[in-house]
């Protein structure tokens, strides 16, 4: 079985590790490149939890082929803190009991930090479509979305 | 194991997958396959940018096989498409899934199908396969002649298409059944009514029962009530996880009757 | 001592030394101790152990709600490429089992792999082992079932009627056996019908709840691997490992000191990982494919060649399957507790 080296740049650096064929990008990411950030929760693209970013646009890292990633910017949950600096976004969870499992969490905040790149002031909707395609099973949603609004205002009022 | 195969070009593909493989475009539905342990033993794939390009010529716009539904939503030419494009999985299936995959989502998928359906939206086929209407294309899914490189979607004049889809689970949530609804009528009764469903039998198909209940008429309480009566005619839906064929039946008209209503006063 | 309101005694001498009187956690607000590993992507869940050489173990599923076994063919997936070893009821040490016989209550009557008999939809008979996910999927198509279907009840009251298709054969009439020999239990307070007589209004009711689905966003599942001095580690999602490691313990006929777990970041529960079964099966599959080879090292003049072979085999055969849904528990108005085939029927 030949296997098919993959460069891409991982949360900012230049990042190679061979894939499978057919393996896809969550497969790649945790095993190829041992980030274990990006959960498996279907492998079906139903649940959101493999969610990463390709070039700013999220996508079901469960449902990319790996080798379509080569040369793109992939950002995963693990790539949101700068060192001991952690985003607003995750503060923002843990003030917020935003995470209770922890399952859905990494996706989740992948797809809050691409929603407020595009659209630093959402609306009360807007968060709730942009994490639409994330489930979660403990917190009923009402604290991502709180948490994700009080990011949002903080930076309004910036 | 699958090998995938990726061409320059869709008519290198469109060759390629003419000697027993698959065909890969936005992976939401293959890579399934794939993960699964049942894709076909090759996947081929190709990275021609046409088909991720949009254009309007006179009142049809062209849509490539690869565009993308996220898009389909940028794209302020293709509003009429906006409430279709938008229900359609969540933002990350949005950001993978094609125009063109879509024709070929089994059920329960394939909402903007349904809408290309009742737009009466033709095919363009790669290499030397012309253009065909989308039913039959939609028709022939399971044995595909050749790989679909663009879509043709006539515009529809403002206020004469309407679009529904019914599921559970909101805003993102796998239908129960779609209904998409042309009916243009220039102020006066409608004329070239198309009404599709999804979810509504093994793939998205057109109401013969409702249309003829529409056709030369005004859309007005009266006529929905009619529509709404036949909604579910000669129509054998499935039963599956999501909904029982009893379920489908009984509910189609009242959605059907809703639509219509704000198509009326839209 | 110290006396409260309402008659309550504060016994406070009791665990003084160890206890802090001066907390004041009421109306604050507190961090979960585990949501920064939540929200930085370091919560080791189960999976998140990288194992050179890991395996994939994937079962193969009974499509029927109740039918007997006839014959399970491997041949044809034991060729497909990347697969290790195909296990099957005959493998499991011992292959029958219940979560509540740890509790000393109910009989074992749920096989770990089912040789004779299925009796739900999706129940196991064999589980593949490996190279990848893929692969192993790919070969649990294979694997060729003969099937006899039986006749199924789907309804709790359909169950109870004489005469229904018998589907658990440690429970012959569907029925929970209390204390060897009872069908129900009645618990009693008070006089019911000298209440009921002079109650002002009797009302009664007929209720019913749909299905459970636990449905936690990380699935159920384990990664074991060989350690060192003859035990086996298990990485795993359940919500109770000292149940899981009891019931490996048995099912593999290990003594637990052999057995090393390592749990307590669970993607969700919700009851659905109290019962598992994936961590012997994962304990087992290593063992197998370890077996393969140790028996080939046993010929002396191979045992030079041996320890880099070893080294590739001694990897970890993970398990990951799907929550398995719990069936209907039925709340009948005289209040019986009716659940599925099996005494402890989520896996």
């Amino acid at each position: 079985m030949a296997k098919i080296p993959v460069t891409l740049t991982h949360n900012g650096t230049e990042r190679a590790a061979f894939a499978d064929p057919g393996q896809n990008l969550l497969e790649f990411l945790r095993r190829g490149l041992g980030d274990l950030s990006p959960k498996y929760g279907c492998g079906q693209g139903t649940c959101g939890a493999c969610t990463v970013t390709i070039d700013g646009e999220t996508h079901l890292s469960c449902l990319v082929l790996a080798e379509t990633a080569a040369g793109r910017d992939v950002r995963t949950a693990a790539g949101l803190a700068k060192g001991a600096t952690l985003d607003p976004l995750q503060d923002a969870f843990m003030e917020h009991f935003a995470a209770q499992c922890g399952y859905c969490t990494p996706g989740m905040l992948v797809s809050a930090r691409a929603l407020l790149d595009r659209n630093p002031n959402p609306s009360r909707e807007e968060v709730v479509e942009a994490i639409s395609g994330n489930l979660c099973r403990c917190t009923g949603y009402e604290p991502i979305i709180q948490a994700i609004l009080s990011v949002a205002g903080r930076r309004a009022s910036a | 194991m699958t090998q995938v195969e990726t061409y320059s070009t869709l008519d290198e593909a469109a060759r390629a997958v003419g000697q027993g493989a698959d065909y890969l475009a936005g992976g939401t539905v293959v890579m399934r396959e794939v993960n699964a342990g049942r894709a076909a033993a090759r996947l081929v794939r190709t990275v021609d940018p046409a088909l991720r390009t949009i254009t309007a010529r006179g009142d049809t716009i062209t849509l490539g096989a690869g565009v993308t539904l996220a898009q389909v939503l940028a794209d302020p030419q293709l509003d009429f498409l906006h409430p279709v494009a938008r229900v359609i999985g969540g933002p990350q299936v949005r950001n993978m899934g094609t125009v063109g995959g879509n024709l070929f989502a089994a059920h329960p998928y394939g909402d903007f199908a349904v809408a290309l359906l009742a737009l009466g939206a033709r095919i363009q086929m790669a290499g030397s396969g012309g253009v065909r209407p989308v039913e039959d294309v939609l028709r022939d899914r399971a044995h595909p002649s050749g790989l679909v490189a663009g879509i043709e979607v006539p515009r529809p004049r403002p206020g004469s298409f309407g679009f529904s889809k019914v599921s559970r689970v909101k805003p993102k949530g796998v239908s129960i059944l779609s209904i998409a609804v042309l009916a243009p009528h220039e102020g006066g009764p409608m004329r070239g009514v198309r009404v599709a469903y999804g979810a509504m039998g093994p793939g998205p198909l057109r109401s013969a029962a409702v249309e003829r209940v529409l056709e030369g008429q005004r859309l007005d309480a009266a006529t929905r009530e009619r529509a709404a009566a036949v909604a579910a005619e000669g129509l054998q839906p499935p039963t599956d996880a999501l909904a029982s064929d009893w379920y489908r039946k009984e509910v189609a008209g009242v959605h059907l009757r809703r639509l219509l209503e704000r198509m009326e006063h839209a | 001592m110290s006396v409260g309101t309402n008659g309550f005694e504060l016994r406070k001498e009791i665990f003084a030394d160890e206890r802090d009187d001066n907390l004041n956690e009421i109306g604050k607000r507190t961090r979960r101790q585990d949501i920064e590993g939540h929200v930085t992507g370091r919560s080791p869940f189960y999976d998140d152990h990288l194992f050179d050489g890991l395996l994939h173990m994937r079962c193969v599923r009974s499509p029927h709600h109740h039918a007997r076994v006839r014959r399970i063919d491997t041949a044809a997936a034991e060729r497909m490429p990347g697969v290790v070893r195909i296990v099957t009821g005959r493998d499991v040490p011992v292959n029958l089992n219940t979560l509540l016989s740890l509790l000393d209550f109910g009989l074992d009557d749920e096989p770990i792999l089912s040789e004779a008999k299925v009796a739900y939809k999706g129940e196991p008979v064999a589980a593949v082992i490996a190279e990848t996910e893929a692969q192993a999927r790919a070969a649990v198509q294979a694997v060729r079932v003969e099937w006899e279907v039986l006749p199924h009840v789907l309804d709790v009251e359909e169950a109870l009627k004489p005469g229904a298709p018998s589907v658990n054969p440690a429970y012959p009439k569907n029925a929970f056996v209390y204390h060897g020999k009872y069908d129900h239990q009645k618990l009693r307070y008070g006089d019911l019908d000298r209440a009921l007589a002079q109650a002002d209004h009797v009302v009664e009711g007929r209720y019913q709840m749909s299905p459970i689905e636990q449905a936690p966003m990380e699935t159920c599942g384990a990664i074991a691997a060989q350690e060192q001095n003859g035990r086996y580690v298990c990485y795993t999602g359940t919500q109770a490992l000292f149940f899981s490691l009891g019931t490996a313990s048995k099912v593999l006929n290990l003594p637990s000191s052999r057995l090393h777990f390592i749990g307590g970041t669970v993607g969700g529960g919700f009851g659905g990982k109290v019962d598992s079964v994936h961590e012997p099966l994962a304990i087992l599959g290593t063992m197998l494919v370890l077996a393969g080879v140790s028996l080939a090292s046993a010929a002396g003049d191979l045992r030079e060649k041996e320890p880099t072979i070893v080294a590739l085999f001694t990897a970890a055969c993970i398990l990951g399957i799907n929550t398995w849904v719990g069936f209907v528990v039925g709340v009948v108005v005289h209040v019986a507790f009716i659940a599925g085939p099996r005494a402890m029927d989520d896996e």
